[in-house]
């Protein structure tokens, strides 16, 4: 069974790099915000969570995160995306494992996309030390509805297949 | 999707719009406006505009020709000049901070300026 397992998670920590990857040749038809994106890589952080727990969550947003960078080049953004889906696995966790019974996978993975917002504007914010970056954040919460919504309905359907085959 | 879900949804957009029309509020900063007139690089007058509909006009004469301001609560723009290009009449209102009107002939500026202006400049 732990063989199993970490071979599931080797799996899913490989479509997440992939997923992360393709989603940065992916453009949005929206240019008033430079850095929207479609946040297909939290599909994988949001399952893994669902399927497997906490920690397991944790270590494949990082590990795809530091591989993503090997493979895009991004020597910047790592620390983006890093501070991101830590952050919005952490929020994620909490509002799966608390308040479960109020909120589906959508509201979950709504809360996710915020977290994640406000992960990667605070990090940028530290970084170009100018706080008035946070004016992007009511334009990235309104976007991140959307990608959230469609990140949770596809975690949604994938979760129960995979609970099925474990 | 389940009753919280709609509920989170609209409370997103909710804080979203108030936060959108918040930051709108802050970045053009257009309270407390100051008209500065500038006359051959020197400041001549310095009004402080309220906001309100009554325009008046200041009239200023130097060597270099004849102007006319035309001054209301929310901006203030050229109404005459005798200069030969006509640029400054042209320019038409201006109505935000940092906006700049000038006619070089007759070598007088006005400037709008605000009081908090915190920020110097905001790029996106």
């Amino acid at each position: 069974m732990k063989v199993k397992k970490i071979i599931y998670l080797a799996l899913i920590t490989a479509i997440g790099i992939a997923l992360h990857i393709l989603e940065s040749s992916i453009p949005l038809p929206i240019s008033t915000i430079p850095g929207a994106k479609l946040g297909l890589a939290n599909i994988v952080n949001l399952v893994t969570l669902v399927v497997f727990g906490f920690k397991q969550a944790l270590v494949v947003a990082v590990l795809r995160c530091f591989v993503a960078t090997l493979g895009t080049g991004a020597v910047t953004g790592f620390f983006y995306s890093l501070a991101g889906s830590l952050l919005s696995t952490l929020i994620m966790w909490v509002v799966y494992k608390y308040f479960s019974k109020y909120f589906s996978l959508i509201g979950v993975s709504v809360f996710g996309a915020l977290a994640h917002n406000v992960a990667q504007l605070t990090v940028a914010s530290l970084m170009i030390e100018n706080y008035l970056i946070f004016t992007y954040l009511p334009m990235m919460m309104i976007i991140s509805l959307f990608t959230g919504y469609f990140v949770g309905l596809v975690a949604i359907y994938t979760s129960s297949h995979l609970k099925r085959i474990l | 999707m389940t009753k919280w879900d709609k509920i989170l949804i609209v409370a997103v957009i909710f804080f979203a719009l108030i936060g959108m029309f918040w930051i709108k509020e802050i970045t053009t900063n257009n309270e407390h406006l100051y008209l500065i007139i500038e006359v051959d690089g020197e400041a001549y007058k310095k009004i402080s505009l309220d906001g309100s509909d009554v325009s008046k006009t200041i009239e200023i004469n130097t060597k270099y020709g004849h102007s006319v301001i035309e001054i209301d609560g929310k901006g203030a723009r050229f109404l005459e000049s005798d200069c030969k290009d006509q640029l400054c009449v042209k320019m038409g209102k201006i109505t935000k901070s940092n906006q700049t009107s000038i006619c070089l002939p007759n070598r007088v500026s006005i400037k709008l300026i605000s009081e908090k202006s915190d920020v110097d400049i905001v790029s996106y």
